[in-house]
């Protein structure tokens, strides 16, 4: 999956979640300081991308690298899912 | 001699079927407005019963952010709505407020149920692992009278009741006496009940709990009528403000009544039917008669728990002549059910903001679809038409699932 379709995904899940505008979502946003990511929200988060991307993130937060940003998050997710692809 | 602080309702928000605030929900019960219908929900195609007492026109973004209504349960959105609307009607100012001398008590029998129901789903269609991680916060009884208090930022104590249909009228008793012994100033009570959902539906049902008059909806809840077959599930929510009398006089609050007394037993005979006797029930309104240090004649009107089955309404109506004897026969007597259905946990807090408006308006709601005597039930249930009368003092009852009994006696405030 290339980087966009991945990001485009994010922003939808995002802007769903935090009751904001994608247009609001930048890949410099800070997930927590800029768009109001919370606690819940945050597990809230990762659920909706294991279900939608077909990964399973939770279950490994041991080894989830520091995600500040958006193109944190992104990069995360871009190598989780060519480790899926390669198995 | 030591004298107990005294108690009085300063606001009162509400969620029915037949109206959402109070305003609507006064003239609509006042006029003897069903909110009896369909359920468009989910389908019932092979269930006996098809018809609930559905709250319509309800948009929880009103009362709370988009934020807290997607993380909590409709009946977390009933308590909140309620909880807010209370707030404005009381007039308090929370910013001159102490918060920790304010608490929330708050009854549901049921909790989350709708979310919870989904989640089954999901567990079971898609695997335990796709069960959502918030199901805990979201399901939790406790998340009602939780969020009420994170919402408002209130850090008095919080109860969350569960004394099955009489959960809501002893919420409000028990925040009576919170305030009465000097835990709290001010205490949100109330009772929600958000149970329209398949499985928790399907349950009532297949209990023989509820009404199979399908083909007439609104006519099909007739508490105390010979023909009555079953109550019309209900979903709801009401909070009252309850407020310690110098607290409220100090801030020159409108005061609706005074909560006078209460009490609460339990009949310890069966989960589903009542004592057929009546007698723990007669006796929990006598408790209920003497906290409230009254003769038992000053009782102007009782807002019967009356929820249309066969063996409730014979067993109420025979507990009410076990206290009151002949006089029984000159009380007016009704039962909003008949419009309302029954909302559970929430009914006692919804009927208890039916008393105190018909204190405030003197005014008694009706029993709708009253048709058919029963030699049983031969009382006054103020059938069809709402009553103008001279109110001062009002009884609730409640006797539910459990056997478990509770009423609460409202007097018109007086200094």
């Amino acid at each position: 999956m290339k980087s966009k379709e991945i990001e485009r995904k994010i922003k939808k899940i995002l802007a769903y979640k935090l009751d904001i505008s994608v247009e609001k979502i930048n890949l410099t946003s800070s997930l927590s300081d800029d768009l109001g990511l919370d606690s819940f929200g945050k597990v809230e988060l990762s659920f909706a991308l294991e279900e939608d991307f077909g990964i399973n993130i939770i279950k490994n937060a041991e080894n989830i690298p520091r995600i500040i940003t958006l193109k944190d998050l992104i990069d995360f997710l871009k190598q989780k899912l060519m480790v899926t692809s390669r198995k | 001699m030591f004298r107990k602080r005294r108690v009085v309702v300063t606001g009162l928000g509400v969620v029915a079927p037949n109206g959402v605030g109070k305003d609507e929900f006064w003239q609509a019960t006042v006029q003897g407005k069903s909110g009896v219908d369909y359920i468009t929900s989910f389908d019932t195609s092979n269930l006996d019963s098809k018809i609930a007492a559905q709250v319509k026109g309800f948009n929880p973004l009103n009362y709370m952010s988009t934020q807290v209504a997607k993380r909590t349960d409709r009946f977390v959105h009933f308590g909140l709505a309620s909880a807010r609307m209370a707030l404005e009607d009381s007039g308090l100012n929370l910013s001159k407020e102490d918060k920790n001398r304010i608490g929330v008590v708050i009854g549901s029998v049921f909790g989350g149920v709708l979310f919870h129901e989904e989640q089954i789903m999901a567990g079971l269609q898609k695997g335990l692992n796709r069960v959502h991680p918030l199901s805990i916060p979201k399901v939790s009884t406790n998340s009602v009278s939780s969020n009420i208090a994170i919402e408002f930022d209130f850090t008095g104590l919080n109860l969350s009741i569960s004394t099955g249909c009489v959960s809501g009228t002893n919420a409000i008793g028990q925040a009576f006496r919170l305030i009465q012994n000097n835990t709290a100033d001010i205490v949100f009570s109330g009772g929600v009940e958000a149970p329209i959902t398949p499985i928790t539906f399907s349950a009532f049902c297949n209990l023989q709990l509820l009404s199979k008059k399908n083909d007439q909806p609104q006519e099909a809840c007739r508490p105390f009528d010979k023909k009555r077959d079953g109550f019309a599930l209900g979903e709801g929510g009401a909070v009252l403000i309850l407020e310690e009398l110098s607290h409220a006089i100090k801030r020159n609050a409108c005061i609706y009544g005074e909560i006078h007394g209460y009490a609460a037993n339990c009949g310890s005979y069966h989960m589903v039917l009542p004592e057929a006797g009546g007698k723990e029930s007669a006796r929990v309104i006598q408790m209920a008669i003497d906290d409230a240090d009254i003769p038992t004649d000053a009782i102007d009107y009782i807002s019967a728990y009356g929820n249309a089955t066969q063996p409730n309404d014979k067993a109420e109506t025979k507990a009410i002549k076990l206290v009151f004897g002949r006089n029984a026969y000159n009380i007016p007597i009704s039962s909003i059910k008949s419009m309302i259905g029954h909302t559970v946990g929430a009914s006692g807090a919804i009927e208890a903001v039916s008393c105190a408006l018909a204190l405030e308006n003197n005014r008694i709601p009706p029993t709708i679809n009253y048709e058919y005597p029963d030699h049983d039930c031969d009382l006054d249930y103020v059938p069809n038409k709402a009553r103008k009368a001279r109110l001062n003092t009002v009884l609730l009852n409640s006797f539910g699932v459990g056997n478990n009994n509770a009423c609460v006696v409202f007097k018109r405030f007086m200094d």
